[in-house]
């Protein structure tokens, strides 16, 4: 495993087998090498899969999301620097919006408002552990995730997982703006250093 | 820098911030290093959040992203400003994935040429699922309210009168979501085989009854909505397994809407084959618009070969309902289908005669249920008997 030149940690998916990162992938992959992207397909489809359906719900949908996001990284693997963050930062990353840009997208707002009135809010974090298949890193992230405040955790697990902006969050938790941008970022301060320790 | 802008680096960091507002916060990021900094460390640290809900993706996934990956070419390296998604800018440029998301993907598309949406362009099919139904984004929606206010299942059975062979009618339909399931799920990229288990586990659901088995997938928390038969893989797999389980309801909710979006067609034709067909079609548009509402939700019940389904728009404040292989009544007597609501009993509409009579489509009050009974021919303005059948919607 290759320290990041910025970032505390590598989490288990960082080594891909045979001593290579993720990031010796990315260059692979750059100078077109098709079996360096399958197994880069292999270390993070499941992961951009599984981030894709948390926010979308939608299967279809979220498929059709994680295999863009896919192909995306082939596409731009050339402008991968890796002195700016991890692969697997930038997958995640670049999951994550496309999933917020398709759920803020209007055919679903509606959608989203009804999953509001569900019960996202009461139980959030033990229905995200459902799905998870990376043991270590769910129970890091579990663990890290009952350090936080109550209002902090709801806060993160409604904004990242449910894909919810700030201002939706604080109708949501029925909190002021100003409350849950600072939560957000304690509660993600607060598990970068849980996490890191951890890693 | 401004203190209250720094305090955004939580909500960039997780997709948080309004359009506007990443506009602004990525402008502030190009001068304030120690923002960028944070920035990147909270990505780093939103991406495990990412990780701990990995999931294991169907195996057909993966053929399909490397074909297309092979149908694309690379941007080239270096990349002039607004081309790639989430090339950094440069040394002082707004962090690691500087061109925030949205701006940067438009950005991309346009720059390119070959923009996101059309670089996977010729998309294996997941598309045509959304589009074809016009509802794709609610459809787990439904599904997951469909269980949620199904109850009284069974009182379909209660036959008002004529005995006569009821099963005639319904199988016309029943050969139909059949097809439409497997239209469907190969629509989300699975292979045939995955498409034929959705297209049954979709019958399954809106025509196979509403007895105890089938609540166990209705049931499922909003959580479960969350998947698709067509992710099911293979057979006996235990991960398989899992994932059906955990997925039934979106594939029941949206065979139960190709259920009904054929029987509005073939209602609408049966009814435009009687009347004019100009009153025909707006009987059609009006149901597709129900259809098609983004908000639009299915409940389905069943009860030996009788099987209803109802659409309901709150937005729009409609409902559409149909039924099929209704048992025969005596020419003198017509199904009648009412709300159910606080002030009482409305009538939403007639059922024509014959088996499969044309789709009823009224006004439903959010939170009403739908009844039906047996009424002299043509209807009464209040109900004259006692519903042989109720309908709990989803609200």
């Amino acid at each position: 495993m290759r320290e990041r030149a910025r970032g505390p940690r590598h989490g288990p998916l960082q080594a891909v087998g045979a001593g290579q990162t993720l990031e010796d992938l990315m260059a692979l992959v750059a100078r077109g090498d098709e079996s360096a992207f399958e197994r880069l397909y292999d270390a993070l489809a499941g992961p951009i899969l599984g981030l894709v359906l948390r926010v979308l719900r939608d299967p279809a949908q979220s498929e059709e999301v994680a295999q863009e996001v896919l192909v995306e990284l082939w596409r731009t693997a050339t402008r991968y620097r890796p002195d700016l963050g991890s692969v697997r930062t930038w997958a995640m990353t670049l999951a994550h919006r496309r999933a917020v840009d398709r759920v803020r997208s209007a055919q679903a707002a509606v959608d989203r408002e009804d999953r509001v009135a569900e019960s996202q809010v009461e139980r959030p974090f033990d229905q995200v552990a459902d799905e998870v298949t990376s043991r270590l890193e769910r129970e890091q992230v579990r663990r890290c995730m009952g350090t936080l405040t109550d209002l902090q955790r709801e806060s993160v697990v409604l904004a990242y997982y449910g894909g919810y902006t700030y201002r939706e969050v604080a109708q949501l938790l029925d909190v002021p703006l100003g409350t849950v941008k600072t939560r957000l970022r304690d509660g993600l301060i607060r598990l970068r250093d849980c996490l890191g320790v951890a890693g | 820098m401004n203190a209250e802008i720094h305090t955004l680096t939580g909500a960039y960091a997780m997709d948080a911030l309004s359009e506007d507002e990443r506009v602004t916060f990525e402008h502030h990021m190009a001068e304030c290093p120690s923002c960028t900094a944070e920035v990147a460390e909270l990505q780093d640290t939103a991406a495990r959040l990412g990780l701990a809900v990995a999931t294991t993706p169907p195996s057909s996934m993966k053929s399909e992203v490397l074909a297309a990956a092979r149908r694309v070419r690379q941007l080239p390296p270096g990349g002039e400003p607004g081309l790639p998604s989430f090339t950094p800018t440069g040394p002082t440029g707004p962090g690691p994935f500087s061109p925030g998301p949205y701006g940067a993907d438009s950005s991309g598309s346009d720059g390119s040429g070959a923009g996101q949406p059309g670089q996977f362009g010729p998309r294996p099919s997941g598309a045509g699922q959304a589009g074809s139904f016009g509802a794709g984004p609610s459809g787990a929606g439904q599904a997951g309210q469909t269980g949620a206010g199904r109850s009284g299942p069974g009182q379909f059975g209660a036959e008002p009168s004529g005995a006569g062979p009821p099963g005639s009618s319904g199988d016309g339909l029943s050969g139909r979501p059949g097809q439409f399931g497997v239209g469907l799920s190969g629509s989300t990229g699975t292979g045939p085989a995955d498409a034929g288990l959705a297209g049954g586990s979709g019958m399954a659901g809106s025509a196979g009854g509403r007895s105890g088995p089938a609540d166990g997938p209705f049931a499922a928390s909003p959580d479960s909505a969350g998947s698709a038969g067509g992710f099911a893989g293979s057979p006996g797999d235990e991960l398989a397994a899992r994932r059906a389980r955990r997925w039934p309801t979106w594939t029941a909710g949206l065979a139960a809407a190709a259920c009904l979006v054929v029987a509005v067609v073939f209602g609408a034709q049966a009814f435009s084959a009687q009347r004019e067909s100009r009153q025909a079609q707006e009987q059609l548009d009006l149901m597709l618009s129900v259809l098609a509402a983004p908000d639009a939700r299915i409940a389905t019940a069943s009860a030996g070969d009788s099987r209803a389904t109802a659409v309901v728009s709150q937005s729009q404040g409609k409902v559409a309902f149909m039924a099929r292989g209704m048992p025969p009544l005596p020419d003198d007597r017509s199904y009648q289908v009412w709300s159910i609501g606080p002030t009482g009993m409305h009538s939403i509409g007639v059922m024509g005669t014959g088996a499969d009579p044309a789709p009823v489509l009224g006004s439903l009050a959010d939170g009403d249920s739908i009844g039906v009974t047996v009424e002299p021919r043509g209807g009464s303005t209040t109900p004259s008997t006692d519903p042989i059948m109720e309908f709990d919607l989803p609200t």
